[in-house]
């Protein structure tokens, strides 16, 4: 006998007769009439994403071909900025800017390849240690790494101090070669996080296999390069359409090189009077173009093809113990990967911070005046404030609403809206800064805005809104891969043994999210904090974030006080970083920081077997997830 | 009153129905196992029980209490249930016995209460001394016995089950059965199991329900079941040595004659009345119907049965079934430890298998097969639609 809740005793025979389910047709009518919370709070989230992610954009591009649709021009309809951009040089740029991502991609994945074969597949000493140092060189921005060689090969730098100038290597490095190589040097992390769960995945018995049909060495190369391919390749596209958006280099070594690459086409377009948004829009959908035509030719290669090499029964290889001389080349290969990509042009800012220029390298040549400095120059200790306190706030925003998007597009039932997000975000990758900064200035600049009341552009909450904006995509995706590995069965035991909704979450799931969701946000606050393009295009009159100020000083040519305001800079980030890493290990309870470590040595109890697929997931696998790539 | 009860419960994924219209009673204290395939909607149905999913249409009660119906769904939590899931679902950053105090959170004991019933509790399941331990420091069999010791700990009038022995291996799985079965019944709570596994489902349940592309097919003794069920179906998903072709001859009141490429076997109509003579007919042989000829050769054993069920029931009017025998090849032998299972082949290249015996048959050597009418479910070839529910 089934009770109401208000005590109405219904028997069977009034149950069946009080509801008779319809046709099939009926019931996904009703079906489809029915929202629940879940789902209406899913769209709400998608509409959310798309206001911010996907109108300011796509009001700029609408730009390049029908300028009248908000009042920029006369035509509805119109090739003539196309035509415009390519007069203006778009061609050579986009040339430009292909051919050196397609070699900053080739050096990222050949380094990121070793890098990842060293730590997952060999014993050599100081495998620990990678990840750190790709995880600095993933924290520090472009832009620096730029300057950092500028500052050791111009006349005025280090090489110089040491009376090792050479005018060959400065044309070098300053030049399309260099422009490629810094990209490279800053995709490496990406392509490393794409390729090291692969390398470290690919079975022993794969291997085996080769060895015991009578295959040597080269075969099992051969054998096995092919089914590196989806990494290699994904590993690739990321790095070229990050480099292809890349403004930090751009603005620095390429500008001063005079190496047009477009997205300081697309800067110069809009930061020149009276502005072009129509060439900007060309420019910008011709950055999109590129990638997207990479993320074709990608998907055009993976097609019905499997390249799956790893399932519940894969047994990886052991790592191989190198020999004296192995592991001094594995050694010294990480160390001169991490000596170009961060350790010189590290050296070449603390440096030029530190040498007074043009005085060789003698102790008295050392100075501490542009530290001093820094505190004088009225505004210079006011950046690091502002960005410091945008970042902590638009940080936690970026990571709250990523942490809710990647929930969503992670749920097994995503339905319409999560495919939605799911593209939108997906888009919203491959759009670099710039074109976001162009779409909040178009976009939030136009007239009927004002009319309604919403006067943002010139604000302080118009460039929150585009750094949250522009870091969400990398947020949502870094969380993409934790949230998928949570198990709705965690949840849903928690509401079983009597969790409610919020306990469920606060008890059983985000303990095992802390990590991810700490260096989330401590990658967003790091970018948001030295975020170059929105900062140079949306900083309202009088606000000057840290990267502004960077680039004005060194732009001002007071090298000295703009590197020392550099070191100042990444110094600060790698402190909080390193605080609330250090604050995580004290403060987290022993279970959130312990729960992926193997089972202790013990006593043979009820059970000997080992622990089942059930365990947690390796820790390569927990590094790829923490980048979002798989 | 019922532990629970579903009532013409339906639920659809968009346009794929999961759940068709299940009706079910589960009275307190009883054991019901649902069995069936992948995708028949076995987990569905029990997470709809659960208050996971929330059904499309029809009602559900547990312990007389309205959970679903139109406009009602009261969240899992409110239930007062647990439930044993097939990947443990264990929170990976609790230790074992956090794990299982979790439960007694709604109970309002205090820390001291909770860690000692905690404990007992792994106790009784066997993990004493472990309690410290995070899952993943604990082999699979030990976390599957600390999700045991969560859904037991409260003491909850309904357990549900989720295949929970899935993921082990055959030994652990025997071992847990049997503690899952003793500690239920100990507990004297109702439990709804899921599994696709026929006798790991004789062999725990009061009641069986087969479900079928998200019906419920049969719900029955298992006894029943196994003896008289309710569609091909059934009848194959619970154990078949093979299947003949054949036509309908006389029926003698209990047993019909099978015409199967000339030769005559007998068996039990199934589904009601007797197919009219030169129907067409399709004869199921259980295991246990078949076993070899001539004077070595064993009888027909309870095997792949659970301890418990009875299949010698022998004809209407009491005396022995009548029996067929048939020509017939060795084309395989398994060591089974008591003896070796073949594989043999009839004329017509129709294959049975399972069928034991005490030495090994060389391979394509002659044998011959005696079919026992009482293990040769004999259903029409054409079956109207029929749906078999309480």
């Amino acid at each position: 006998m089934v009770h109401s809740p208000r005590g109405e005793r219904l028997t069977r025979s009034a149950l069946v007769a009080r509801h008779r389910p319809g046709s099939r047709f009926a019931l996904s009518l009703r079906q489809a009439g029915r929202h629940s919370p879940a789902g209406l709070a899913r769209l709400g989230v998608a509409a959310v994403v798309v206001l911010l992610l996907v109108v300011p954009p796509a009001c700029f591009l609408i730009q390049a071909v029908s300028p009248r649709l908000f009042d920029q021009g006369a035509s509805w309809l119109t090739w003539s900025n196309v035509s415009t951009a390519f007069t203006d040089g778009l061609g050579r740029a986009l040339l430009d800017s292909v051919a050196v991502s397609l070699g900053a991609g080739l050096l990222a994945v050949v380094c990121a390849a070793g890098l990842a074969f060293i730590s997952e597949r060999t014993t050599a000493p100081g495998r620990g240690l990678l990840v750190v140092a790709l995880w600095a060189v993933l924290l520090v921005p472009s832009y620096l790494v730029a300057v950092g060689w500028e500052e050791i090969v111009l006349k005025s730098g280090l090489l110089a101090s040491m009376g090792l100038w050479n005018h060959k290597i400065q044309q070098t490095v300053l030049g399309p070669v260099g422009v490629a190589f810094v990209l490279g040097f800053k995709g490496t992390p990406f392509a490393y996080f794409a390729l090291a769960p692969s390398i470290g995945a690919l079975g022993g018995d794969i291997e085996n296999s080769v060895r015991v049909h009578g295959g040597g060495r080269l075969d099992t190369i051969r054998v096995i390069a092919p089914l590196l391919l989806p990494a290699l390749m994904s590993g690739f596209v990321i790095v070229f359409a990050e480099s292809i958006g890349d403004f930090g280099v751009a603005t620095t070594i390429a500008a001063s090189a005079h190496f047009p690459v477009a997205t300081y086409t697309l800067y110069e377009s809009i930061s020149t009077f009276p502005a072009n948004f129509g060439v900007a829009a060309v420019v910008g959908w011709s950055l999109i173009g590129t990638v997207a035509l990479a993320l074709v030719l990608q998907n055009g290669l993976m097609r019905s093809r499997s390249f799956a090499v790893v399932s519940g029964r894969s047994r990886a290889s052991a790592p191989r113990s190198l020999s004296r001389t192995g592991n001094t080349v594995a050694v010294g290969f990480a160390a001169a990967l991490f000596g170009a990509s961060l350790g010189v042009p590290l050296l070449g800012v603390v440096s030029s911070s530190l040498l007074v220029p043009f005085k060789g390298l003698h102790l008295s040549s050392f100075t501490l005046s542009n530290y001093k400095g820094l505190l004088g120059v009225s505004g210079l200790s006011g950046p690091i404030r502002f960005s410091a306190e945008i970042g902590l706030v638009c940080g936690l925003a970026t990571v709250t609403l990523g942490a809710v998007l990647a929930r969503t597009m992670a749920s097994s039932r995503k339905g319409l809206a999560g495919k939605v997000l799911d593209m939108a975000l997906l888009v919203a990758v491959a759009l670099p800064g710039v074109v976001f900064a162009a779409g909040y200035i178009f976009a939030y600049n136009l007239p009927f805005l004002a009319h309604a009341g919403i006067d943002l552009y010139g604000t302080v909450p118009l460039l929150g809104m585009a750094y949250v904006a522009n870091s969400i995509p990398q947020s949502s995706r870094i969380m993409l891969g934790p949230f998928s590995q949570i198990h709705d069965s965690l949840l849903h035991a928690a509401r079983v043994h009597g969790a409610g909704w919020a306990r469920s979450w606060r008890s059983g799931v985000l303990p095992l999210l802390a990590r991810p969701l700490l260096w989330a946000g401590l990658l967003a606050f790091s970018g948001l904090f030295l975020e170059l393009p929105i900062s140079e295009l949306l900083a309202p009159p009088g606000v000057i974030p840290v990267s502004v100020a960077i680039l004005s000083v060194l732009g001002k040519a007071n090298i000295g006080q703009g590197t020392a305001l550099s070191v100042v800079a990444v110094a600060f980030t790698l402190g909080v970083v390193g605080v609330c890493l250090g604050l995580f290990r004290l403060i987290a309870p022993p279970g959130w920081r312990h729960w992926q470590r193997p089972a202790p040595s013990r006593e043979p109890s009820v059970e000997s077997d080992a622990p089942t697929a059930a365990t947690p997931r390796s820790e390569s696998a927990s590094r790829s997830d923490l980048v979002g790539v798989s | 009153m019922s532990a629970v009860e579903v009532a013409d419960l339906t639920k659809a994924f968009g346009s794929k129905i999961a759940v068709d219209n299940v009706s079910l009673d589960v009275a307190p204290g009883q054991f019901v196992v649902l069995l069936g395939p992948s995708g028949s909607g076995k987990t569905t149905l029990l997470r709809c029980i659960a208050g996971i999913e929330r059904p499309t249409s029809g009602r559900l009660g547990i312990g007389g209490v309205e959970m679903d119906g139109p406009g009602t769904h009261l969240p899992p939590e409110k239930r007062d249930l647990a439930m044993v899931f097939q990947d443990y679902a264990l929170w990976p950053h609790m230790t074992a016995e956090q794990n299982v105090s979790f439960a007694l959170r709604r109970r309002r004991y205090n820390t001291d209460e909770r860690r000692s019933r905690s404990l007992l509790a792994l106790a009784q399941v066997g993990l004493a001394g472990l309690e410290g331990r995070y899952p993943g420091q604990l082999s699979g069999g030990e976390q599957q016995r600390v999700a045991l010791a969560r859904a037991l700990v409260a003491e909850p009038s309904l357990l549900l089950f989720d295949e929970p022995l899935s993921n082990l291996d055959a030994d652990r799985r025997e071992q847990l059965r049997v503690d899952i079965g003793a500690m239920v019944r100990r507990l004297g709570a109702a439990a709804v199991y899921i599994t696709h596994d026929q006798a790991e489902a004789f062999a725990l349940a009061d009641v069986v329900g087969v479900l079928d592309r998200g019906r419920l097919v049969q719900l029955a003794a298992p006894e029943t079941v196994y003896r008289d069920p309710a569609s091909e179906f059934v009848a194959r998903f619970t154990g078949l040595a093979g299947e003949l072709e054949g036509v309908a001859g006389g029926f003698d009141g209990s047993h019909l004659t099978v015409d199967v490429s000339g030769h005559e076997i007998y068996g039990r109509p199934m589904l009601g009345e007797p197919p009219e003579r030169g129907t067409p007919v399709r004869v199921l042989i259980r295991p246990t119907a078949a076993h070899f000829g001539g004077p070595d050769s064993p009888q027909p054993r309870s095997r792949n049965v659970a301890p418990g069920l009875s299949l010698s029931n022998g004809s209407a009017n009491g005396s022995s079934p009548p029996r067929a025998t048939l020509d017939a090849v060795a084309l395989d032998s398994a060591f089974r430890g008591w003896g070796y299972d073949h594989v043999i082949e009839l004329s017509g290249g129709r294959r049975l298998s399972g069928i034991p015996h005490s030495q090994r048959l060389r391979f394509e050597s002659r044998a011959q097969i005696v079919l026992s009418a009482d293990g040769c479910l004999v259903f029409p070839t054409y079956q109207p639609p029929r749906r078999t529910g309480l």
